[in-house]
């Protein structure tokens, strides 16, 4: 699906903020060059205050550049008709609150080019995609965080749009949320759309992102493909069903006679995401289902309609997918 | 009728505003180059030129579903902040202002005018805040909270945002104007027929003319009808009680009352005339005697002489078709004895003329004053100028391009220029009493009667035949009580065309009063396009008040007609105690303050012309005091300065968005 077309191109794009007498008050952005290629998922990665939002900003022209250009979809950042190929969900869903979720979707889709039977069928659509057909009518100010999150989702995409921007797309999401989250992009990618995301969770850009950028006080530090820069060159991973002992020396001697040192010898271990995953999706299938610690004392009332699970041998990593699994072992935040 | 004085040339003042809108925006162009070529170069002029030809593009490309999107949503983001608890104050004042609107004398004029002004003023004051703060913390609340930021990211022009954002409070003014309108004319009908306990109005049924006078109080209902001279009378304990006992004549009272309630709630059309004043010698005035009032608005004849106020009517020729005309007048009296005449109301005496008004032209199209010309021939006139004899030819000019200056009629756009001013004709109607705090109303039929004073004889007149080829037609007033004075003032003596009904006067003043609004709303949402929402509402409110209190203040500073100078030598004056109206001393000091006071005026000029001028949209005295509000001395200048400021603000609207980073904070 990536192909050399650049959706975005940024050249030398400085941001600088300046006080009431004009004074440079903080640099935000220097110097900022890259592409960002048709039907890719590119993420912005970087701590707080790296520049991360300034640029996504930049793109849309909410902020004006101090020095450099930016292209977007072959035009300026100030043009207003790039908009209707955008969809653009803020770090927070920064909506009308007095609206419900219907209302949100109706006004943000009659400010695009669309027949009001389209418009309705796409709200219908989007509403039931992020999970709100429950609270459609609910206004946004009794929304969870979640929730406001998932129509600001919805509201991004009622125009079926080209280019996707994500400013900290699985913010204040639960994991099953970050999963649907995570889950909708890639199926974005699929349908030929280009994602821009950023975030500091680096779990999540991992997963979904083709390439990378990191930026670090305002400067781009690193720019590439995910696995190209994951990748560890120098070292090598074998990954097998379970040995036993013997088998295990007897692989060590092989590895040293070929001047290979083993470094650690485990068992994999999935992520905390797959582990939640896997006991919400087991809860759903079977109701009643709970953790009972071993020395806990047996309620009579529910003895016989409650399936008790004790603390199992079985490790998680059976259920996951163990080429996921292996290539997560390092994740440090997974939700 | 098409004769109105001072009319509002809709075509002229829009010429002017397009002139003064084409220089202020020239400035600007100018100052945005300068500033662009300091900051950007060479490129700087281009950008400019960039930005106009991008709102140029917007404002061709305004979307109507976008802007009525963002309409609705300003709309329902405003009845949701509970915008609409206003109705909730409206009617706690409508349920409880008749307590305090009474009025002492128990006069139902003075009772009606109370209620009138109290209905539009509640309206216009308690819609006003409300459209303030809204319009004002509308925008700079979306930006502070970013919800913005949704919609710019959007197709949405910021044309079509600030578009939007004026429909969507105005569609919420106009609703609320509506409601509290309708409302308030009921109000006002319900209140004034509950105030008509005591009056008497005649009837005509089947030919037969009755009289019929009703007085009711706590103590009951006593109706009165009188035919031929034969009263009878009918009481009862209430009025419920005589639709009762007597129901014929309660439904008498009843029409009766009706016909009294429409008397008191009219929209009268009236017609005004020119002033001017001819002296005890007879010879034209500019004004009248001053009685010793400082307030100029009138000023008096002296009865028993040759004092004259006289009125000319322009474009009456329109009209000739009428049965008869009502002159109405209401004069103010200034007695210089009293004794037993304090009783005795003054006697006045009308006189319509036919005037003929001429210059004289000579070959060359120069204006030549009558007074320099004598009859040649039948129809040929010469005159002696510059030491020739040039013959001339007579032009007829209108009352209004005539002045009375130094004793005489001279031309408006040349004093110098005396006209000549022939009575051709002269009628002198009955004389009358005037009622002095009520309204004289004296019908003019087509075919007038009169006594023709030089042959001693009774002559009938086609009213027409007064009237010039001008189509002008001139009444004068003389006070016919020797010794005594009559105060005059132009809107003292009117042509009453028919009137209208009260609701058409009530929903012209409702109307003006939206204008209003929807101008408050455009200042709104424009400063809050620039200004966080408390400093949008303050300088929101600044242009009303100062628009419609100080404008005449600002008017006389910048004429230069207020002692004391300009602001810099007003300050120096203070400081130094220096009367208002002593001269400065002429040194190179006080002529440095009296140029840099110069160049301020200049500033106030502007300022002058920015700030909307508000007092035309001062309609409610009209309604109030019955009269049908004025197409072009009052509808008309509101129209025109809703629209005038509406691209303005757009332009400014548009920019402060376009140039300003919304995250920036």
């Amino acid at each position: 699906m990536d192909t050399n077309e650049a959706v975005i191109k940024i050249r030398n794009l400085s941001k600088s903020y300046r006080d009431f007498w004009g004074l440079e008050k903080v640099q935000a952005l220097k110097s900022l060059s890259l592409d960002v290629h048709k039907g890719e998922i590119f993420g912005l990665l970087g701590p707080n205050g790296s520049g991360k939002t300034t640029t996504m900003k930049l793109l849309l022209g909410l902020l004006f550049p101090s020095s450099g250009e930016v292209t977007i979809l072959g035009e300026s950042a100030n043009n207003v008709e790039k908009n209707e190929r955008i969809g653009y969900l803020p770090e927070e869903s920064y909506l009308y609150k007095f609206l419900n979720a219907e209302e949100t979707l109706d006004f943000y889709g009659r400010l695009f080019n669309m027949t009001k039977a389209e418009r309705h069928r796409r709200i219908d659509h989007y509403i039931d995609l992020v999970g709100l057909n429950h609270a459609r009518h609910r206004q946004l100010k009794e929304y969870s965080k979640g929730m406001t999150r998932r129509i600001g989702l919805a509201q991004a995409l009622i125009n079926d749009p080209d280019l996707v921007l994500l400013d900290e797309p699985t913010t204040g999401l639960d994991p099953l949320g970050t999963r649907d989250m995570k889950d909708l992009i890639l199926k974005l990618r699929d349908e030929g759309k280009t994602v821009v995301m950023c975030s500091h969770l680096l779990a999540d850009v991992q997963n979904v992102c083709d390439r990378i950028a990191i930026l670090y006080e305002g400067e781009l530090k690193e720019l590439g493909r995910v696995e190209d820069l994951l990748k560890e060159q120098g070292r090598t991973q074998l990954m097998t069903s379970r040995l036993d002992e013997a088998a295990i020396t007897e692989v060590r001697q092989v590895l040293e006679k070929h001047g290979a040192s083993v470094e650690t010898v485990d068992h994999p271990t999935s992520t905390l995401e797959e582990l939640f995953l896997k006991t919400v999706q087991e809860s759903r299938d079977r109701p009643g289902r709970r953790f009972v610690p071993e020395d806990a004392p047996a309620d009579a009332s529910e003895e016989e309609s409650v399936e008790d699970v004790g603390p199992s041998d079985d490790s998680p990593a059976d259920a996951a997918v163990e080429s996921q699994a292996a290539s997560n072992q390092e994740s440090p935040d997974a939700d | 009728m098409s004769f109105d004085y001072e009319p509002f040339d809709f075509l002229v003042e829009a010429g002017n505003w397009a002139i003064r809108l084409g220089s202020f925006l020239l400035l600007v162009v100018v100052l945005a180059c300068l500033l662009s070529l300091q900051k950007h170069k060479t490129a700087g002029p281009r950008l400019v030129f960039s930005w106009i030809q991008r709102f140029l593009r917007d404002l061709m490309q305004v979307s109507f579903r976008r802007v009525g999107a963002i309409a609705q949503l300003t709309f329902r983001e405003s009845v949701r902040r509970k915008a609409l608890w206003v109705f909730g104050i409206f009617a706690l004042l409508f349920m409880f202002g008749s307590w305090f609107l009474d009025d002492p004398n128990n006069r139902v004029d003075l009772q009606v005018k109370n209620y009138i002004s109290f209905v539009l003023t509640a309206i216009t004051w308690l819609i006003l805040p409300v459209v303030i703060l809204l319009s004002c913390w509308g925008l700079p609340e979306d930006i502070r909270n970013r919800s913005l930021h949704t919609v710019v990211t959007k197709p949405a022009r910021k044309t079509e945002i600030v578009i939007g954002r004026v429909v969507g409070f105005g569609t919420l003014m106009t609703i609320l104007v509506l409601i509290m309108g309708v409302a308030g004319f009921f109000w006002i009908d319900r209140e004034v027929a509950h105030s008509l306990n005591t009056f008497s109005e005649t009837l005509v049924e089947g030919g037969v003319e009755k009289s019929v006078a009703m007085v009711s109080g706590d103590d009951g209902v006593t109706v009165t009808v009188t035919v031929d001279e034969a009263p009878t009378v009918t009481t009862a304990a209430s009025r419920s009680a005589l639709r009762q006992e007597s129901p014929e004549v309660y439904e008498l009272a009843e029409r009766a009352r009706l016909k009294a309630l429409n008397r008191f709630l009219v929209a009268k059309r009236p017609v005004y005339g020119i002033l001017s004043f001819k002296g005890a010698d007879g010879r034209p005035t500019e004004k009248g005697v001053n009685t010793g009032d400082v307030w100029e608005y009138r000023t008096y004849i002296e009865g028993g002489n040759q004092w004259r106020a006289i009125w000319d009517f322009e474009n009456v020729g329109d009209e000739s078709g009428s049965d008869s005309w009502l002159l109405e007048s209401s004069f103010e009296a200034f007695r210089t004895h009293k004794g037993n005449d304090i009783s005795k109301s003054l006697l006045l005496q009308y006189s319509l003329t036919r005037v003929r008004r001429r210059v004289f032209q000579d070959a060359t199209g120069r204006m030549i004053s009558a007074a320099v010309v004598r009859k040649a021939g039948d129809e040929a006139f010469e005159a002696h100028v510059d030491g020739q004899t040039v013959s001339v030819q007579p032009v007829s000019v209108s009352a209004r391009a005539v002045e009375v200056r130094d004793n005489r009629y001279v031309l408006v756009s040349d004093p110098l220029v005396v006209v000549d001013m022939t009575e051709e004709l002269r009628v002198p109607l009955s004389s009358f009493n005037i009622s002095e705090f009520g309204e004289n109303v004296t019908a003019l039929k087509s075919e007038i009667d009169f006594y023709d004073q030089e042959s001693g004889e009774s002559k009938k007149l086609k009213l027409e035949d007064l009237i010039n080829d001008q189509g002008e037609l001139r009444i004068e007033v003389a006070c016919l009580d020797s010794g005594q004075y009559l105060g005059m003032a132009r809107r003292d003596l009117f042509i009453k065309l028919p009137s209208n009904r009260f609701v058409v006067g009530y929903s012209k003043a409702i109307f003006t009063v939206w204008l209003m609004l929807v101008l408050v709303v455009t200042l709104g949402v424009t400063s809050s396009c620039f200004l966080k929402g408390p400093i949008a509402m303050l300088l929101t409110f600044n242009f009303l008040i100062v628009g419609q209190g100080f404008r005449q203040f600002l008017e006389k500073i910048v004429g230069g007609e207020v002692d004391g100078g300009g602001p810099l030598e007003s300050i120096i004056r203070i400081v130094r105690q220096i009367n208002l109206t002593d001269d400065l001393p002429d040194t190179l000091f006080y002529n440095a303050v009296a140029t840099i006071d110069e160049f301020l005026n200049q500033g106030l000029f502007i300022v002058q012309n920015i700030i909307p001028d508000f007092r035309n949209f001062r309609v409610a005295p009209y309604v109030a005091n019955g009269f049908d509000v004025p197409w072009s001395q009052a509808l008309a200048p509101s129209i025109g300065v809703t629209l005038a400021y509406l691209i303005p603000c757009l332009i400014v609207g548009y920019y402060s968005l376009s140039l300003r980073e919304l995250e920036h904070k």
